[in-house]
C-alpha cells in the first residue's frame, strides 16, 4: 500500500461518498452538481490508482472519464434544465475544486513518470479534466 | 493493505445502489444510476478489469441517464401530467 | 474480507429485487433492473480476482507477472453491453406501454387486456 493507494482510497471514501450523498438528496440542481463533482473525483481516482499500482495503461481510464463525464452532465443540464435553480447549492466548488485538483494530481504524476510520451498524456488529460469542468460549471450555473 | 480501497469501493457501490433502488422518480434516478455507474467502474478498477470498467464507464455514466430521462421525457408528452 | 465482495453482491441483488417488486413507475423498474444486473458483475469479477495479481493486459506488464482471471472479465463485459442493451429495449416497452395503455403504474396494468 503506497501513498498513491492510500490517497485513491481517500478520495473515494471522502470524495464520491458525499458526492453520492448530494446526489441522493435535494434539489435537481444541486444532484447535477454532485454528479459532476463525481466525474472530475473519479478521474483523479483514476490517475492515483494507475500510479499506485504501476499499470500506467490505468490512464486510459482516466482520459474516457475527462470526456464523458462532462457530456453526462451536459445532457443532464439539457434534460433537466428547467427543473434546476438558477444558482444551484455547491456549484462555486466545481471551478476551484478541478483547478486545484487537477494539477496537484497530474503535476506529482509526470515527476513520478519522468519525461516521454506518458507525461504528455498525462498533461492532455488535465487540461481535457479542467476544459470539461469549465464548460459544465457554466452550464450547470446557467440552469 | 490494497483491500482498503477494494472494500471503500465495494461499500461505495452499496451505497449508490440502495440510494437507486430508494429514489422513486424516474428522473432523479437517472442521476443517482449515473452515479452507481462512475462507482462500479472504480470498483471494476480496482478488481483489475480495467477493460471491463471502461464499457461501464461508457454505458452508465451516460448512455442508460440518457435512454431514462428520454423516455420520462416521451411519456410524460403522451399523459400530459405535470409532475 | 474475501466474503465481503460476495455479501456486497447479495445485498446489491436483493435491493434491486426489493425496488422492482414495490415500484409504482415502470421506468423507475427498469432502473432497479439495471440495479440488479450490476450485482452479477460484481460477483463475476469477485469470482476471478486474485489477491496482488495485476489486470491480464500485457501492454505494460510482463508475460510473467500474475493476473486475475480473464475469462470472467470477457463474461462481465458481455453482460455490462447485453444489459445495457435488454435496458434499451425494455424502455421502448414502456414508451409503448404508455401509449397503449395511458399509464406506467403496473398496479392499474394487472388485467391482460384480450
Amino acid at each position: 500500500m503506497n501513498w498513491w493507494l492510500a490517497a485513491a482510497c481517500a478520495l473515494v471514501a471522502g470524495g464520491l461518498g458525499p458526492c453520492l450523498w448530494g446526489a441522493a438528496r435535494g434539489t435537481a440542481g444541486r444532484r447535477v452538481v454532485a454528479q459532476n463533482m463525481a466525474t472530475l473525483l473519479l478521474c483523479l481516482v483514476f490517475l492515483l490508482l494507475a500510479q499506485g499500482y504501476g499499470r500506467p495503461s490505468y490512464v486510459d481510464l482516466a482520459l474516457v472519464v475527462a470526456v464523458l463525464g462532462p457530456a453526462g452532465t451536459l445532457v443532464f443540464t439539457r434534460l433537466l434544465g428547467d427543473e434546476m435553480e438558477a444558482r444551484p447549492p455547491g456549484a462555486r466548488l466545481l471551478t476551484p475544486a478541478v483547478l486545484v485538483g487537477a494539477p496537484a494530481t497530474v503535476v506529482p504524476m509526470c515527476v513520478a513518470t519522468g519525461p516521454g510520451r506518458a507525461s504528455v498524456k498525462l498533461v492532455f488529460t488535465g487540461v481535457l479534466l479542467i476544459a470539461g469542468g469549465a464548460v459544465t460549471s457554466r452550464a450547470v450555473r446557467r440552469g | 493493505m490494497d483491500d482498503a480501497v477494494v472494500v471503500a469501493a465495494l461499500v461505495l457501490v452499496a451505497a449508490a445502489a440502495t440510494a437507486a433502488v430508494l429514489q422513486r422518480d424516474p428522473a432523479r434516478q437517472a442521476i443517482v444510476l449515473s452515479l452507481l455507474g462512475l462507482s462500479l467502474a472504480a470498483l471494476f478498477t480496482v478488481l483489475q478489469a480495467p477493460d471491463v470498467g471502461l464499457a461501464q464507464l461508457a454505458v452508465g455514466s451516460a448512455v442508460t441517464p440518457l435512454m431514462i430521462l428520454l423516455t420520462v421525457r416521451k411519456v410524460r408528452q403522451r399523459k400530459g401530467r405535470p409532475k | 474480507m474475501s466474503l465481503l465482495p460476495y455479501l456486497i453482491a447479495g445485498w446489491i441483488f436483493l435491493a434491486g429485487i426489493h425496488g422492482m417488486a414495490t415500484s409504482r413507475n415502470l421506468i423507475h423498474a427498469v432502473g432497479c433492473l439495471a440495479v440488479t444486473q450490476s450485482s452479477t458483475y460484481v460477483l463475476l469479477l469477485s469470482v476471478g480476482y486474485r489477491k496482488g495479481a495485476t489486470a491480464p493486459v500485457f501492454a505494460d506488464a510482463p508475460t510473467s507477472a500474475t493476473v486475475v482471471d480473464p475469462v470472467v472479465q470477457a463474461l462481465a463485459l458481455t453482460d455490462v453491453v447485453v444489459g445495457a442493451t435488454v435496458t434499451a429495449l425494455l424502455l421502448a416497452l414502456v414508451v409503448q406501454t404508455a401509449k397503449r395503455h395511458g399509464t406506467v403504474d403496473p398496479d392499474e396494468l394487472s388485467g391482460l387486456k384480450g
